[in-house]
């Protein structure tokens, strides 16, 4: 027995809900395929000049660094050895270790050495030489290394702590940075805590090779960094604090997510 | 019976209605950020387009409009530190280079996603220093990631890049 105030009746309202959701989602189905389509690609592709590195991060370098050949890298990598040590420790502490280090990271590098986008007169030269895959073959080397020393080839890592008063700046910077003058915790893009493709992990980098990068991303004597990340941070960074920071590192304290242990 | 029946309708009744504005409104009214026009190559962000370095931070055409031009990243914002004019309109074009970022700036907000740009229209009242934030969790930094805009009478503004925090007296 129907009032007669509904004239339609609850079936009626039910069935029109139903019919509104329907066509709504049908209204939104052809403006989301159109939105979703890709863009078409540029024709006129020209590296804008002053890029910091031309490298980019797509499937195929992704793939093309990240499936080097560790046994033909070994070979490639005999001629590191006379800066970088042995088994990527170098007895340098301004050279860089190469032990464990992210491929990505350092594909990337020596692509951005045989471009000319990141300035040295050695590793230019010697990066010069390689092929694309020699790049990913040697990193693919260096990144299956362990990443603790061994004493026999004297490696100038881990360096001892001269001022114990840097630990606290340190610790503070890798586990919380500065959320005052934005700069984010270290370990949260090179490791443990987290990482960020290509940042290279730093648990076991010489102190000086450190303390150099971070010195030249804040002057802008270092432009490979691709959107600009480290050249912010480290211009935010005060020279205390890098060196801080470095010295922290080089001591290899830093091989453990910092906050989470107690030292 | 009757009841349930009532219940059971009305159930339905508030479950479209609520459904249906939300769908209506990010079809029709908010889904700018899927707008093709305004991708990007995410790639290629520092290769071309209007992401290259030297294209970035506050840049004012010939007739008159500001244009911030900015990348979220994990986890910072690049640039920084932008300094524009007060009193006069400004558009930011925001974009991400890894995963959705947020930009909170006063009263406003608005969301970034890799491969789009996101454009919000802001206008800084007086000479000042403003802060922003992402306010959308990107991972372990993104507590500490912020950055500034300085607003300065219009007299003084000179159109720059990145000037590394100078203007916001960084370090």
């Amino acid at each position: 027995m129907d009032s007669p105030k509904t004239a339609i009746g609850i079936r009626g309202v039910v069935l029109l809900c139903i019919a509104v959701v329907i066509f709504s989602e049908l209204l939104g189905l052809p403006l989301l395929r159109r939105s979703i389509r890709p863009a078409p690609p540029p024709n006129n592709f020209t590296p804008a000049t002053g890029v910091p590195s031309l490298v980019a991060w797509n499937e195929a370098t992704i793939i093309l660094s990240s499936t080097g050949n560790p046994v033909r890298g070994e070979f490639i990598s005999k001629r590191c050895e006379l800066c970088h040590g042995v088994e990527g420790f170098s007895s340098r502490a301004s050279t860089p270790n190469l032990a464990g280090i992210d491929a990505q990271y350092l594909w990337k590098q020596l692509q951005d050495f045989r471009t000319g986008k990141r300035k040295s007169v050695i590793m230019q030269q010697i990066a010069g030489a390689f092929t694309s895959r020699d790049a990913a073959d040697v990193a693919a080397y260096f990144a299956m290394l362990p990443n603790a020393p061994d004493a026999q080839f004297s490696p100038s890592f881990p360096q001892t702590l001269q001022d114990h008063g840097v630990i606290e700046t340190a610790q503070r910077l890798l586990a919380v940075g500065d959320p005052t003058r934005g700069i984010p915790p270290c370990q949260a893009c090179h490791g443990p805590l987290g990482y960020v493709r290509p940042a290279p992990s730093l648990a076991s980098q010489n102190s000086d090779y450190v303390l150099g990068q971070l010195n030249d991303f804040a002057q802008g004597a270092r432009t490979n960094d691709v959107n600009l990340p480290m050249r912010t941070i480290a211009a935010e960074l005060r020279p205390s604090e890098r060196q801080a920071v470095a010295e922290f590192y080089g001591a290899a304290l830093a091989r453990f997510p910092v906050g989470y242990v107690s030292q | 019976m009757r009841t349930e029946n009532f219940r059971a309708a009305l159930v339905v009744v508030i479950f479209s209605l609520v459904y249906g504005t939300l769908r209506f409104s990010s079809t029709l009214q908010a889904a700018h950020i899927l707008d093709r026009r305004d991708r990007v190559d995410l790639a290629a962000l520092h290769l071309h387009g209007e992401f290259v370095e030297s294209n970035l931070g506050a840049t004012r055409s010939a007739d008159g409009p500001v244009t911030i031009h900015m990348i979220a990243e994990k986890y910072v914002f690049v640039p920084a530190c932008v300094t524009v004019p007060a009193g006069v309109p400004i558009r930011l074009r925001i974009t991400s280079a890894d995963s959705a970022h947020g930009f909170k700036i006063a009263g406003s907000e608005v969301k970034t996603v890799p491969g789009s740009v996101t454009e919000i229209h802001l206008l800084f009242p007086a000479a000042d220093k403003y802060e922003f934030y992402c306010d959308e969790f990107c991972g372990p930094g993104h507590h500490a990631m912020m950055g500034r805009i300085v607003a300065v009478p219009e007299s003084q503004f000179q159109p720059q890049n990145s000037d590394h925090g100078a203007a916001c007296g960084q370090p």
